[in-house]
């Protein structure tokens, strides 16, 4: 009933939110769509910087599933690297939240200490730090040399050093963690009261309150997390530089090193593209799945 | 809080302002009769010092024009460079890694023409085997070469000499470096007599051995092999033998340092004693490794093939310089190359910073700061070059294959390796057709 | 009861650092490093140096090579650069959330979708044909390729992370605004913002961070050293075609760049989670 009154309101001035959506809809058409569409005319192009691009139809695609192997080698690891990656970065950034959102006190310090690994970001330190750990000598094998395991090539063995690069997504944290905080912060405290005056565990209360109250936002991280995943270069580039056997060349690499270094820039469009549709599928997926799980406080305007 | 954000707002406007002048002052130059061109180049903070210094020498002589510096790490410059050369916002005057010349001359018509200039930039007092073989494209003088490389190895001659090593032994061979491996590692199972990575695998073990072995280029010109699949295998061969015999530290211990070889603690920590490469990369590695102590120096071995056709050492330019096609002041760029090229003040700015000068006449300036070993090694590779690589032959891509190539030799993929030849064999023609 | 309440706090904290030393100890790794010798870095397991070298930090700070230009002002282009772009992003993103989240306009069914889908397309191609509209433009080498964007909200993650929250808001407090006679850009000022601030100091901050460490297209858009900032100023030290990379003064210099991040992180964090709690959200 009250989505109702709120339609017709908002029917009676139609253009208002036009009006409120104009600087994203200027800086769209001048800035962004563009370069969208420049990419995707390459992609039907043999460009490479420096000639004049010519039309080369389907070639780029046909390409891509035919010839060049690795594409469909690095989207597979992309996706493997993505399924590791991000359901544990969520999870794992949900509960330093609620760690970080009880009142202790000094919990400002532990916040920000907590926030230092995604300060690091992609900065060149983190291949030298991360060589540290990992490698055959490293800290991680001389920890676990002590109980008398490994020593284990965490960089080096082809069938461990993807899980070893999802693991850096994973330290890496700290965004998540921040929005889930503030959505924390947004849920109404007279439902935890309640909750305890009826003597509800602390489980049931994660479940029914939390869960419930933080889902647009655990949505909004899925979605962000995996898209950022899935176009990710920087991990790879810094610590395996795709190695061992490109068991760790994430699409994200590829692209770059196809437009980059070998100058194909038309066939990495057309990478870009294929990677583009698939990322879409995916979130239209999520979003198709959200009227399910995701529960808004302003009960649908949109719909 | 609205305070808060107006105070903000006037620090972001400020902010804001200051930059947009900053940029602005920046490009109003002509009105004063002073003409502005830019040069770019890359390098560590050594060579942009030199060339800093170079340049205010230059602006002190020639007070009509101002120089706006754009300098960067070699990593960074070549993720600009193309992008900037297609759409026009390429420098006046710019530094070229030697493989990008071919593929910018066969695409476009980037670069000045300098045969005009010929005589002002003294082109005959330049190395002729490097102005002949990488300054030319179509009769158009296009690249000058700063620096030249040769090739050889960098040796911990102090240890190696215990194993019977001789660094005047010129006719060093393959099998004697195997032979002289063996005995190091036997010495000490952590020992390995050579630090590499897959990449110079490919370039200095593998590529060598071939040229050796055929005195041809991996591919032809026309894009057709060069190589038949069992010399192609014989020269992988190498390889396989360099990780088997432990001429090579295991790949899962040194894929780590994958580009950074001489990062690996135990190259640093004096457990490998030999660096197959270019003459730069080896004088600046020993010059750091004097720093913390040790006593290591550059050595002019580059294993030989017993009976090959060529040396397999390759010579080419540290870094060329090029100027902009489109650049509206030739004139003061190619005044300021020859200042950079010909003057003594210049030389001796940049001293040893593109290795050893190009130009004879220049080299007697920096003599007093060049490393005796470099210059040495500099001559023995220009009296003993092979045949110099064509584009294909030295193409990014192709030396990217033959990389993944090596690792998975290491990483004992192939059964033999007729087999890793012919999937080399393979992908080239994928990537030549494309 | 007092007691065992005490010993629960002493366990909290106890777990609080345990996995805080876990979590930092890079970053921990880095600070110490930032004292050792060159080679040190690479060669010692120990994480600290066998002698403090303070020197490191003033011979990173100098940036070795380029005299005249410092970190000094690669610190001050840096904030010239990132300040007008988190104000920018901020203010332009709130409005266009606003119009996304709370109103039907024509179009919206198509827009909606537009706005999402311009993140998913990777920016390592996008940025080719952008670098061409911004030289075209003449923006090249200035700061506009980043102010511009941030005032036409063309981050679309900061919009939709609005949108997110707006949506926890429920539409009856705009209904009883409206009823009071307030205009939609007054119920945006007096209802939504208020309530909005954790997201917002959350978005501000990570735009912050974010731009800060934006290196590629500070690469792609600044060419002159002088209008370099820490992310590029960093990077200047490391050159893989010669063999002088000093790490501990690279260390030294990245420790410097995260001290500002995590000085604003530390200033903000309270703002992001001590919004309006106690009054709370009434439905």
């Amino acid at each position: 009933m009250k989505s109702k009154t709120t339609k017709s309101l908002a029917r009676q001035n139609r253009w208002v939110g036009f009006f409120f959506i104009t600087p994203w809809l200027i800086g769209f058409l001048v800035l962004q769509l563009y370069p969208i569409l420049a990419t995707l005319f390459y992609s039907f192009t043999n460009y490479t910087f420096t000639n004049d691009p010519s039309f080369v139809g389907l070639k780029n695609y046909i390409r891509m599933f035919t010839i060049d192997k690795q594409f469909l080698e690095s989207m597979k690891i992309t996706g493997l690297y993505t399924l590791m990656a991000i359901p544990a970065k969520i999870a794992f950034a949900l509960i330093i939240a609620m760690i970080l959102n009880q009142k202790v006190r000094g919990i400002g310090v532990y916040r920000a200490l907590y926030y230092l690994p995604s300060i690091l970001g992609g900065s060149v330190a983190v291949s030298v730090l991360w060589r540290v750990l990992f490698m055959h000598d490293g800290m991680i094998n001389h920890i676990i040399g002590t109980v008398g395991l490994g020593p284990v090539d965490w960089l080096t063995d082809p069938g461990i050093a993807l899980g070893t690069l999802s693991l850096l997504q994973v330290w890496q944290f700290g965004s998540s963690m921040v929005i889930f905080l503030a959505a924390l912060k947004q849920i109404p405290r007279d439902l935890y009261e309640a909750a305890d005056v009826d003597g509800a565990s602390w489980w049931l209360k994660f479940r029914k309150i939390t869960v419930p109250q933080v889902s647009s936002v655990i949505f909004f991280n899925l979605i962000m997390q995996t898209v950022q995943a899935l176009q990710n270069f920087t991990s790879a580039f810094v610590i395996t530089n795709g190695g061992p056997m490109k068991k760790t060349y994430i699409i994200g690499m590829k692209l770059y090193d196809d437009a980059f270094k070998y100058y194909n820039v038309g066939y990495a469009c057309a990478e870009s593209w294929a990677l583009f549709v698939v990322i879409i599928a995916l979130t239209a997926l999520v979003f198709k799945s959200s009227d399910a799980w995701v529960y808004y406080a302003d009960e649908g305007v949109r719909k | 809080m609205r305070k808060a954000l107006s105070v903000a707002m006037v620090i972001a406007l400020l902010l804001c302002s200051f930059q947009v002048f900053a940029g602005g002052a920046g490009e109003s130059s002509s009105d004063d009769g002073v003409t502005t061109i830019r040069v770019a180049w890359w390098g560590g903070d050594a060579r942009h010092k030199a060339m800093l210094d170079m340049i205010a020498a230059f602006e002190a002589e020639n007070p009509d024009i101002k120089v706006e510096p754009e300098y960067s790490a070699f990593a960074q410059y070549g993720d600009k460079f193309f992008i900037q050369l297609t759409s026009g916002a390429a420098p006046d005057v710019m530094a070229v890694d030697q493989p990008w010349c071919a593929t910018a001359v066969q695409q476009g018509d980037f670069f000045l023409d300098l045969s005009p200039y010929a005589e002002q930039l003294q082109i005959d007092t330049f190395d002729d085997y490097l102005i002949d073989n990488y300054s030319y494209f179509n009769d158009k003088l296009l690249f000058l070469p700063i620096g030249i490389n040769g090739m050889g190895s960098l040796v911990d001659t102090e240890i190696l000499s215990q194993f019977g090593f001789d660094i005047n032994d010129k006719d060093f061979t393959w099998d004697d470096m195997f032979a002289l491996a063996e005995k190091v590692h036997a010495a000490n199972p952590d020992w390995y007599l050579c630090c590499t990575d897959s990449k110079q695998a490919a370039l200095y073990y593998a590529r060598v051995y071939l040229r050796q072995l055929t005195g041809r280029q991996l591919i032809n010109d026309d894009g057709t092999m060069g190589c038949t699949r069992e010399e192609l295998s014989e020269a992988l061969e190498l390889v396989d033998r360099c990780y088997k015999e432990n001429v090579f530290q295991p790949i899962t211990i040194s894929a780590v340092y994958n580009n950074t070889m001489t990062q690996n603690p135990d190259w640093l920590n004096r457990k490998m004693f030999m660096i197959l490469g270019r003459t730069s990369v080896m004088t600046e590695t020993a010059s750091r490794r004097e720093i913390d102590g040790h006593y290591t120096t550059t050595g002019y071995v580059m294993p030989q093939l017993e009976g090959g056709v060529e040396s397999g050492i390759e010579v080419r330019p540290v870094t060329l310089y090029a100027v902009n096609k489109e650049t509206r002041n030739p004139d003061a760029a190619v005044r300021f190359l020859e200042f950079m090229f010909t003057t003594e003040a210049a030389a001796k700015a940049i001293g040893s910073n593109y290795s050893v000068p190009a130009r004879e006449e220049s080299r007697g300036y920096v003599a007093d700061v060049l490393d005796p070993s470099a210059i040495e090694n500099v001559e023995y590779s220009l009296a003993n070059a092979g045949s110099t690589l064509n584009a294909w032959s030295g193409n990014s891509e192709v030396e990217a294959l033959f990389t993944e190539i090596m690792e998975k030799i290491a990483y004992g993929q192939y059964d033999s390796m007729l087999e890793a030849a012919d999937e080399i064999i393979e992908r080239i023609g994928m990537i030549v057709t494309n | 009861m007092r007691i065992s309440n005490k010993a629960k706090n002493v366990i909290r904290h106890i777990v609080l650092i345990a996995v805080c030393f876990v979590l930092i100890y890079p970053v921990v790794f880095m600070f110490f490093a930032s004292f050792k010798e060159s080679n040190e870095v690479f060669t010692s397991l120990s994480l600290f140096p066998e002698k403090y070298r303070w020197e490191n930090y003033v011979n990173g700070w100098q940036a070795g090579a380029s005299g005249s230009i410092t970190f000094t002002n690669y610190f001050l282009n840096t904030f010239a650069l990132v300040i007008p772009v988190v104000f920018f992003t901020i203010v332009s993103c709130s409005l266009v959330a606003y119009g996304f989240a709370r109103f039907s306009f024509p179009f919206r069914k198509i827009l909606f979708p537009a706005m999402i889908s311009t993140m998913m397309l990777p920016s390592t191609v996008i940025i080719i044909p952008r670098f061409m509209l911004f030289k075209n433009l003449g923006w090249l080498d200035s700061y506009l390729p980043f102010y511009v964007p941030a005032i036409f909200a063309c981050y679309p993650f900061f919009i939709f992370l609005l949108i997110q929250f707006m949506r926890n808001i429920p539409t009856s407090f705009d209904e009883s605004a409206k009823m009071d006679g307030c205009s939609a850009m007054m119920i945006l000022r007096k209802i939504i913002l208020p309530l909005l601030k954790p997201a917002i100091f959350s978005a501000g901050l990570f735009q912050f961070i974010w731009t800060w460490d934006d290196f590629y297209n500070q690469l792609i858009f600044i060419n002159s050293p002088r209008k370099f900032t820490v992310a590029l100023g960093l990077r200047l030290a490391i050159d893989t075609s010669t063999e002088t990379v000093q790490w501990n003064e690279v260390m030294a210099m990245s420790v410097c760049t995260i001290i500002p991040l995590f000085i604003i992180f530390f200033a903000c964090q309270k703002y992001f989670v001590e919004g309006i709690t106690s009054s709370g959200i009434k439905g």
